[in-house]
């Protein structure tokens, strides 16, 4: 059984140089693509509750300068939280 | 190969998790020759081996932030192997052995013929053992896993794992004789 050892397949050839790297580049694309999708879906989950939101507040308190306030408010942070994720940066060495 | 994991991969593993690709090439490449050797080892087949060793490469990058390095790397490569195997086997729903895994190896003179023989064997009688028993006889013969380790990766009972390579261990002594 000893045939089988690591160090037999290696001298047989049997076991090849992989480019992980590739690999993991390939593997970063699809995750992208992926987190891409999540973003745009929550950035459209946002835009239409923010919508909702302010109907509902207008319809119950009519326009004033609070609710105006209150819903750029929201704005701002729904947009912050969402660039926090695009900003997740990465580092070049090890 | 064995013994507890190195600072090194704990370190690399920290840094390949918050994103670093470098790390994360750097512990693939640490590692992947254990997985390609086990694979063939698994599979009897060359091209078969390939392909899992690069779906399971492509899968551990994409789940890395998962692994909470509570194992070594390698066993985590080589659990995410086995469920890719086994959707592979349930996919094609047949035991794949290439046998002419042999025409792999070139071989000049007539001792290297007979080694390529013997090897042809040896993957043949790995092959012949029920999926268990097989994975279970890899990992402790040809990378020292300890009976705690190969039993997390399967999730069974320490004496399950003993009793199944006692009886591979007995098998294979009789096809040896």
């Amino acid at each position: 059984m000893d045939y089988l050892k690591d160090e037999e397949l290696e001298k047989n050839g049997l076991i090849k140089e992989i480019d992980t790297l590739s690999i993991i580049n390939k593997a970063s694309e699809i995750k992208e693509k992926k987190m891409t999708k999540l973003y745009i879906l929550t950035f459209i989950v946002l835009i239409i509750t923010a919508v909702i939101g302010q109907i509902i507040f207008i319809k119950l308190f009519g326009i004033n300068k609070k609710i105006i306030i209150g819903i750029g408010i929201y704005i701002i942070a729904s947009v912050g939280i969402l660039l926090q994720f695009f900003e997740k940066g990465e580092e070049y060495t090890c | 190969m064995r013994g507890g994991k190195s600072l090194d991969e704990k370190e690399l593993l920290h840094k390949a998790r918050n994103g670093n690709r470098h790390c994360l090439n750097l512990l693939l490449q640490n590692n992947y020759k254990i997985l390609y050797g086990f694979l063939i080892k698994l599979t009897g087949d060359i091209d078969l081996a390939e392909d899992l060793l690069q779906e399971t490469i492509l899968k551990a990058s994409m789940n890395i932030e998962k692994f909470r390095g509570d194992s070594k790397f390698s066993s985590y490569l080589i659990k995410i192997s086995l469920n890719i195997y086994k959707n592979h086997m349930r996919k094609n729903n047949r035991v794949i052995y290439d046998s002419d895994v042999i025409q792999n190896i070139s071989y000049n003179g007539e001792m290297e013929m007979i080694n390529a023989l013997k090897f042809k064997e040896a993957l043949e009688h790995l092959q012949s053992m029920p999926y268990e028993k097989r994975v279970s006889f890899i990992l402790k013969h040809y990378y020292g896993y300890s009976i705690e380790e190969i039993s997390n990766i399967f999730n069974v009972a320490e004496g399950t794992t003993k009793s199944r390579l006692h009886n591979t261990m007995k098998k294979l002594k009789k096809l040896l004789v």
